[in-house]
């Protein structure tokens, strides 16, 4: 071994280099508040390898993205984990190297001749909350969509060049393949690089510099109580690192991994909202509407960067006048963290005080439960959106959300201006209703069909003719003798006098011959109409095939028979 | 305090701050690790294409005795993405009757490459392997003969079962 090490060391000098790197001089001697930067250097390495991880099988393209996070989720050994560690880990660098620079700050280190150090830090902070950015959309799930799309919003928001930057962010005029491979790319090739770059030259203007001596001691104290950074220092480094991986470790075992929200839909009413680390610029957005957006977007985070930035050099003006411009200045960005963490408080507070929030989250979850649990039978090629086509009854509640709820409207609505209301269509309850009152406005009150007249017979008659109606659509918890007792009702209360059962109809009113059942339900979205149907009463749209395919109508059909399981929802 | 004691309390620390750091190290290599060695698990991801038996052609459509090529259709879930009608890969089929067909995978069991019908039966263009009509080997680097397939006719269809074999040895192993 030590012939081995003497062979490679006359080759390499390794030996001098490893000497060099565990034994520079800690001025004043190890302390806890250094630990912070060897914590950055272990999360950076942490992100790297998880990410490396994901890497292996993440696909950025609009159509594989989701599918293949979901993959690593439940079927890479252990990808439920990496990705929580890669989730977890950013959030961590963002809190860290939010330490690292209060540390920086009020240990004066920022002081000249180390303007560079802290100029360089700053740029890694910001390259930090770059690579979060970028991030949070590779999984083209709705949270990362349109929580980015705020992001590139914004820079669209520049003056003059606003456009063309906006484009150049995200690969085009829309979200798509083109933004993915972009966020991509930069996330794991260029910002990574640069990452790299700037941490060797933090690192090398750190140890050209020294650690600078703790401000409340005289310089040949600090001299005198050097020690060296192996072994106390790093001990209490690695230690650090250790619980805050094993830490981390914990979040994510807790919460197996972290969620992947429903697939990207661009149609879907969604609450967007950023990662906890930028939800202080989200709030400052809240105070500047209109024209005055730019200044919360872009003017004032600006300056106080500008103010950050410019630490070291109003120090070197201002200490030579007052003597404690040192604690003053660290005094100001301490406060101004605190304020931008009071407004990212103050956004979850909003948040947590609007109940129309809690329901866009509570759907978002019912949302990504559904994806989560359609998305178990493959995701097809053309999507993970056409997961939804796995399950009929799902997809037709899409397309009916889509195409029929403009005008046949959710129940609650108040006060109810839509065609007859559907949720609950053809169950038990929702026909005896339809019999009692056609003119209620739930039915046909706004359609202005008032041709019909309300069934006025005893509850047992009407039991019977709803059950015979209910029959026609083939339900198999139909009871055949009440059906039957309820045919002969039909004859005999008149219904028969407009409504015929023979599969044809006469213009009068709709055939019931197999109503609310498939063949019948996917004939009247086709024409409504037609003689079979409502003739010249029609008010509905016929759905022809360029509006509706037949496997949407086959969708919509699935869903409208699935009501009959629902409770019905209006009065 | 003594100087063997500050040299011991800088021994347990050195060994303290050598083992945290060889720990985390491994630490964080795991979850790489465990995403790179993952396909070498068995019964993770979910199962490619189905196993059964495929139709692949009328049996009218195959001329008796000579080998038609012919692809296998089927629906296939790679990795993550639900396929409907991939070509999963092609056979070749030689009808002996009616009632009768025989399958070979046109995986070459050597390494991999397509084989071709030939005047004297089946050759390889890659490494000149040769097979007989019946897929025997008779020549070239090939390990084994020809993979014959499960393959029956009902109503006239041809159902293949598809099936992969590990290539470069002389035992047939089905993967």
């Amino acid at each position: 071994m030590g012939r081995l090490g003497d062979w490679l060391d006359q080759r390499t000098g390794h030996r001098g280099l490893v000497h060099a790197a565990l034994h520079e001089p800690v001025r004043g001697g190890a302390r806890w508040a250094y630990v912070f930067g060897s914590a950055l250097v272990v999360l950076f390495a942490l992100q790297a390898l998880t990410g490396a991880g994901l890497a292996l099988y993440y696909s950025p393209s609009a159509t594989d993205a989701w599918a293949s996070v979901h993959y690593i989720q439940h079927h890479v050994w252990l990808g439920w984990l990496t990705r929580g560690l890669h989730h977890y880990g950013a959030s961590a660098m963002v809190i860290v190297a939010g330490l690292h620079l209060l540390q920086t700050l009020w240990f004066g280190a920022y002081r000249g001749p180390r303007e560079l150090n802290w100029l360089t830090g700053l740029a890694l902070l910001l390259l930090v909350l770059t690579f979060a950015l970028t991030g949070y959309l590779l999984p083209w799930d709705q949270k990362g969509y349109w929580a980015t799309q705020v992001a590139t919003s914004i820079i669209g928001l520049a003056p003059g060049a606003g456009d063309s930057l906006q484009r150049i962010a995200q690969g085009g005029p829309a979200y798509g393949n083109l933004t993915l491979t972009r966020f991509y790319a930069a996330h794991v090739v260029l910002l990574p690089a640069l990452a790299a770059a700037l941490i060797g030259a933090h690192l090398w203007l750190f140890r050209k510099h020294g650690v600078t001596t703790p401000p409340w001691m005289r310089e040949a104290d600090g001299e005198a109580r050097s020690e060296p950074f192996f072994p106390r220092q790093l001990a209490m480094d690695a230690a650090f690192a250790a619980v805050l991986v094993a830490v981390l470790a914990g979040l994510a075992a807790r919460s197996h991994g972290t969620t992947l929200e429903a697939p990207a839909d661009p149609s879907s009413q969604y609450l967007a909202r950023p990662e906890w680390y930028f939800l202080p610029l989200f709030q400052l957005l809240k105070y500047f509407p209109g024209k005055w957006e730019l200044v919360g977007a872009a003017v004032l985070p600006g300056l106080a960067l500008a103010f950050v930035a410019g630490l070291p050099f109003l120090h070197r003006y201002w200490s030579t006048r007052r003597p404690r411009a040192a604690r003053a200045l660290a005094w100001a960005v301490t406060a101004g963290l605190v304020a931008t963490a009071a407004l990212g408080v103050q956004a979850e507070r909003d948040d947590a005080a609007d109940p129309s929030v809690a329901k866009l989250r509570e759907q978002a979850e019912k949302d990504a439960a559904l994806a989560e649990r359609l998305a178990s039978l493959g995701v097809p090629v053309t999507g993970p959106l056409d997961l939804y086509r796995n399950d009929p009854v799902v997809w037709g509640e899409r397309v009916y959300l889509r195409q029929c709820q403009t005008c046949h409207h959710p129940c609650s609505n108040e006060p109810y201006k839509g065609d007859p209301c559907l949720e609950g269509y053809a169950s038990r309850a929702w026909i005896a209703k339809l019999l009692r009152h056609p003119a209620s406005k739930y039915f046909f009150g706004n359609s202005k069909i008032d041709e019909m007249d309300p069934y006025e017979g005893d509850e047992a008659s009407l039991r019977a003719l709803t059950e015979f109606l209910y029959a026609q659509g083939a339900r198999p918890d139909a009871s055949a003798a009440l059906a039957a007792q309820g045919e002969a009702l039909f004859e005999s209360e008149g219904c028969g006098a407009c409504h015929t059962l023979d599969g044809k109809g006469g213009g009068d009113a709709p055939d019931l011959k197999g109503y609310a059942g498939a063949a019948w339900l996917s004939a009247f979205i086709r024409a409504p109409g037609s003689e079979r149907f409502y003739g010249k009463l029609n008010k509905m749209e016929a759905f022809d095939r360029h509006e509706l395919d037949d496997d949407e109508v086959a969708a919509v059909v699935a869903f409208l028979r699935a009501q009959a399981a629902q409770p019905v929802k209006f009065p | 305090m003594g100087m063997e004691e500050a040299t011991t309390r800088r021994g347990l620390l050195a060994r303290f701050a050598a083992g945290v750091s060889t720990l985390l190290g491994a630490a964080l290599s795991v979850p790489f690790l465990a995403a790179l060695t993952s396909p070498a698990r068995r019964g993770t991801a979910p199962t490619r294409a189905s196993t059964g038996f495929l139709p692949v052609i009328q049996v009218w459509d195959l001329p008796k005795g000579v080998p038609k090529r012919v692809e296998v259709v089927a629906d296939d879930v790679d990795a993550w993405a639900r396929k409907e009608r991939q070509v999963l890969g092609a056979v070749w089929l030689i009808k002996v009757s009616r009632e009768e067909v025989k399958a070979y995978s046109t995986v070459c069991p050597h390494l991999g490459c397509s084989i071709n019908a030939a005047p004297s039966g089946f050759s390889c263009p890659c490494h000149t392997s040769a097979f007989s009509p019946d897929g025997q080997v008779v020549g070239g680097p090939s390990p084994r003969s020809m993979d014959p397939l499960e393959v029956k006719v009902e109503n006239d269809t041809v159902l293949v079962r598809y099936a992969r074999f590990r290539q470069g040895q002389a035992r047939r192993e089905e993967i």
